[in-house]
């Protein structure tokens, strides 16, 4: 009730302001109100973390009653804080295009940071408040979205969370300590009418019963309606105390027929039921990475004339897989993971293999540059690939600084690189994404031949993905799906009721090995791990599983559908511990060998588990 | 009584076109009032979310974008469902991207399938108005197309100057908002009522709900 009483408090106050106000002429950005706003709270020591260059934009949070609402704001410290919030308009930008442009581009990331967003369309928000350090909060939207984390500096977090409780009732999520989550209205009194009900009525009760269980195991789809509303309900409530939860879920394990009851369902040929052998995986293990392979590791593998000796192969990826290669190292290091330079191979032999190898780019690069304006008119398919890499190649990673500005020799270069390939594999051709793939590779490699055919190395592993029938990316999209199942049905059941099975939302992730998702420098460390194939073929999908794992009470806490999971997880990026994601990856991997005689044949496919180690 | 969210009416709107023609920018230029010429090629599909009055309605626009390569376009469809208007963007110095506009309104008339396919409200936008000295499409052929397709509302813009970028969004906004006004029973905000009747067999026990 205090949420409503404070509204309407609220609305009381505003409408008195708004009579009190009427006279006065203002530029309120609603335009056909005259109400002022009225800044409730503002705090100034609150930093922004820009999660592009992890630096920190140092800020003001305040909670403002607009004639459209309550906003929560935050903006940077050298930001007029008051006023022009809401649309950067004209004015900003040309205050903006009279600075010089280093300034400009600073100017334009802190200004990226700045949000508005009105209280009614919070969700939830992070909220973690570490014993050294300043306290995190980080809100999220109904529709998916996370704005950038607020750091509180030497301040608590606890006036801004008595504010936002004038207007919004917060409830912390008993599934995610770091999560609090507002409480909508309609559910909640949904909650207390479930709880309310009698034992014996029907599968309700069951959820009573055995709410844990019956959510986490035996039902293999239920409707989104129940795992929405139904589920969270009794779990979250504080009707269903914790004793009585871990006596449900104690009484589970002797309750064999449970499981007869579930298959009754089937047998009634609903539809909405289905029955999945849950598989215990066993505990999942403590993983630890390492420092990455220095030159002088690198070297000591190598034989007198530089070949690498077959026998010790296979310690030398693990110590690659486990830690990747240090930066220095990476411009050999990937001649000999992408198999441009063959292991066994001496570095004389090599020599003279490049010789071949450099004069047969060059000729295929003179083929596309000898076509000429007039004879690109009568070659449409040539003239829109050269379109498309052009356009592209505009637009890629030229935030960074080896691709920056205007004339960069190095944009020429991926140019050229790209539509060598284009010759290179005709069929193919130039699809999006791979000038995500091949931009590090010629920032490692500089030279332009050596990147060229490490590009065509790296499409020999990738180019599925680009296929016109796109079936490869469906493939391993399911066998994500598959593999969730596995290690987490929770999640799994999730995303089925609400419409998410089809993994698109890790699309992205697939398509350009997580490309977008990571630094440059990371993208580096993550693909040369990949690269050896260690310790599984497909250990990229093992990495979405990590990260989908992690996510999980996230994503259920907070309700989200269809859309704000893509939401959710397009935002990860540039938010995800790498080393923190590889180990828990790896850690997966121990859980599904261990119990390889227990899982379904495809599942041992999909990770390429039933071959022998391909060197 | 509720202190919950006003109730809000939700349009979705996809932006269709070929690639490099400024989908992104044009999302970015009307939700966030920002250019930049370093946005990445689409990958998958990203969408926005912005608050917007209508004829005194306060109505939340989700606007997708999503990748111009057309092989791309088959995994997304899930998204195209249940949009309320179609922007079909092309770029004026362009004209294979205005010769594609058939192929991308085609497209979407098959993924989204809306019930009713000659009367489901497009917009055509002509972006990059700023470079109107290398024009190669002119109005009168865009227009002209857009009156063979049943009257498709027609801007020229620029996302870059961020020139009829907002009185185009808010063309679309109402003819969006006209649909879903008709169409208001596709959407029930709430689902049925539980039924608690003891008695009432399993069949029921989904709460109506068949998803």
């Amino acid at each position: 009730m205090i949420p409503i009483l404070a509204y309407q408090y609220v609305k009381k106050r505003n409408e008195a302001n708004r009579r009190k106000m009427a006279e006065e002429p203002t530029s309120n950005s609603a335009g056909r109100s005259v109400m002022p706003d009225v800044v409730v709270l503002r705090l100034s020591a609150v930093g922004a973390k820009n999660n592009e260059d992890e630096t920190y934009v140092s800020g003001v949070l305040q909670v403002v009653e607009k004639a459209r609402g309550v906003f929560i704001e935050w903006t940077p410290a050298e930001d007029s804080p008051v006023s022009g919030w809401v649309l950067a308009d004209g004015n900003d930008e040309n205050a903006l295009l009279s600075t010089s442009p280093p300034q400009r581009s600073f100017r334009e990331n802190v200004n990226k940071l700045k949000f508005s967003m009105d209280v009614n369309d919070l969700n939830s928000f992070k909220h973690v408040e570490p014993k050294k350090g300043d306290p995190m909060i980080r809100l999220i939207g109904r529709d998916g979205s996370s704005q950038v984390p607020l750091y509180f500096r030497q301040t608590s977090t606890s006036a801004f969370i008595d504010c936002l409780q004038k207007y919004i009732t917060l409830r912390r999520s008993s599934k995610d300590p770091n999560l609090v989550l507002v409480v909508d209205e309609k559910a909640d009194i949904l909650a207390k009418s479930v709880v309310a009900l009698d034992n014996n009525s029907d599968i309700l009760s069951r959820f009573m019963g055995n709410p844990y269980a019956t959510a986490m195991t035996g039902l293999g789809k239920i409707t989104a309606y129940m795992q929405e509303q139904v589920i969270p309900a009794l779990l979250d409530s504080d009707e269903v105390g914790a004793e009585d939860k871990i006596r449900a879920m104690r009484e589970l394990r002797n309750d064999d027929e449970f499981g007869d009851r579930i298959r009754v369902y089937r047998g009634e040929d609903q539809g909405d039921f289905e029955v999945v052998t849950q598989l215990e995986l066993p505990p999942r293990p403590e993983i630890y990475r390492e420092t990455p392979v220095t030159k002088q590791i690198w070297d000591s593998y190598k034989n007198p004339h530089g070949s690498f000796d077959q026998r010790n192969l296979h310690n030398l990826k693990m110590c690659v897989f486990r830690g990747g290669v240090e930066p220095e190292l990476r411009k050999e290091a990937w001649k000999y993971l992408l198999g441009y330079i063959r292991w066994n191979e001496s570095l004389a032999e090599h020599k003279l293999r490049r010789q071949e190898l450099e004069k047969d780019y060059y000729r295929m690069k003179g083929q596309w540059m000898s076509i000429n304006a007039e004879q690109e008119s009568r070659f449409l398919m040539f003239s829109n690939r050269k379109s498309l890499v052009e356009k592209d190649v505009a637009r890629t990673d030229r935030t960074y600084k080896y691709f920056e500005g205007e004339g960069n020799a190095n944009l020429t270069r991926l140019h050229d690189v790209l539509m060598t390939y284009c010759m290179y594999n005709f069929d193919l051709g130039y699809v999006q994404g791979m000038s995500d793939f091949c931009s590090p590779i010629l920032f490692v490699l500089e030279d332009e031949v050596d990147a060229f055919w490490c590009f065509t190395k790296l499409m020999d592993i990738v180019h599925s993905n680009f296929a016109e029938d796109q079936l490869s990316i469906k493939q391993q999209l399911n066998q994500l799906h598959d593999l969730v199942m596995i290690v987490n049905p929770k999640l799994c059941n999730y995303l089925e009721s609400h419409q998410s099975d089809d993994m698109y939302f890790c699309f992205r992730w697939i398509l350009v090995w997580f490309k977008r998702e990571f630094s440059f420098e990371d993208t580096s460390k993550l693909w040369e791990v990949l690269w050896t194939k260690q310790p599984c073929t497909n250990f990229l999908l093992l990495i979405c599983v990590a990260i989908l794992d992690k996510e999980t009470e996230f994503i259920i806490a907070n309700g989200f559908g269809l859309t704000e999971i893509l939401k959710h997880v397009n935002e990860l990026s540039m938010h995800i511990n790498l080393d923190e994601v590889l180990s828990a990856a790896e850690a997966i991997f121990h859980q599904l060998s261990a119990s390889q005689d227990k899982l379904p044949k495809y599942v041992l496919d999909h990770l390429r588990l039933s071959e022998p180690d391909p060197y | 009584m509720s202190s919950g969210p006003r109730k809000k009416a939700l349009l979705k709107v996809i932006i269709l076109g070929d690639s490099g023609v400024g989908k992104t920018s044009l999302m970015n230029q009307y939700v966030n009032k920002r250019f930049s010429n370093q946005y990445k090629a689409t990958i998958g599909a990203d969408f926005l979310t912005k608050d917007v009055m209508i004829d005194d309605r306060l109505v939340t626009m989700q606007i997708w974008d999503t990748a111009g390569q057309e092989r791309f376009q088959s995994l997304g469809v899930a998204f195209y469902r249940g949009a309320d208007c179609c922007v079909l963007a092309y770029d004026v110095t362009n004209s294979t991207s205005f010769k594609n506009l058939d192929s991308w309104r085609d497209e979407f008339l098959i993924q989204a399938n809306p019930r009713d396919p000659d009367h489901f409200p497009f917009v055509l936008l002509g972006n990059k108005m700023d470079l109107e000295q290398n024009r190669a499409v002119s109005s009168k052929r865009a227009q002209t197309w857009c009156q063979s397709k049943n009257n498709i509302p027609y801007f020229e813009v620029s996302a870059k100057e961020a020139l009829n970028v907002e009185s185009a969004f808010q063309a679309i906004a109402r003819d969006a908002l006209a649909r879903e006004s008709q169409d208001s029973q596709d959407f029930p905000d709430f689902p049925d009522q539980i039924r608690l009747d003891p008695n009432q067999n399993n069949r029921q026990q989904g709460g109506g709900c068949n998803c």
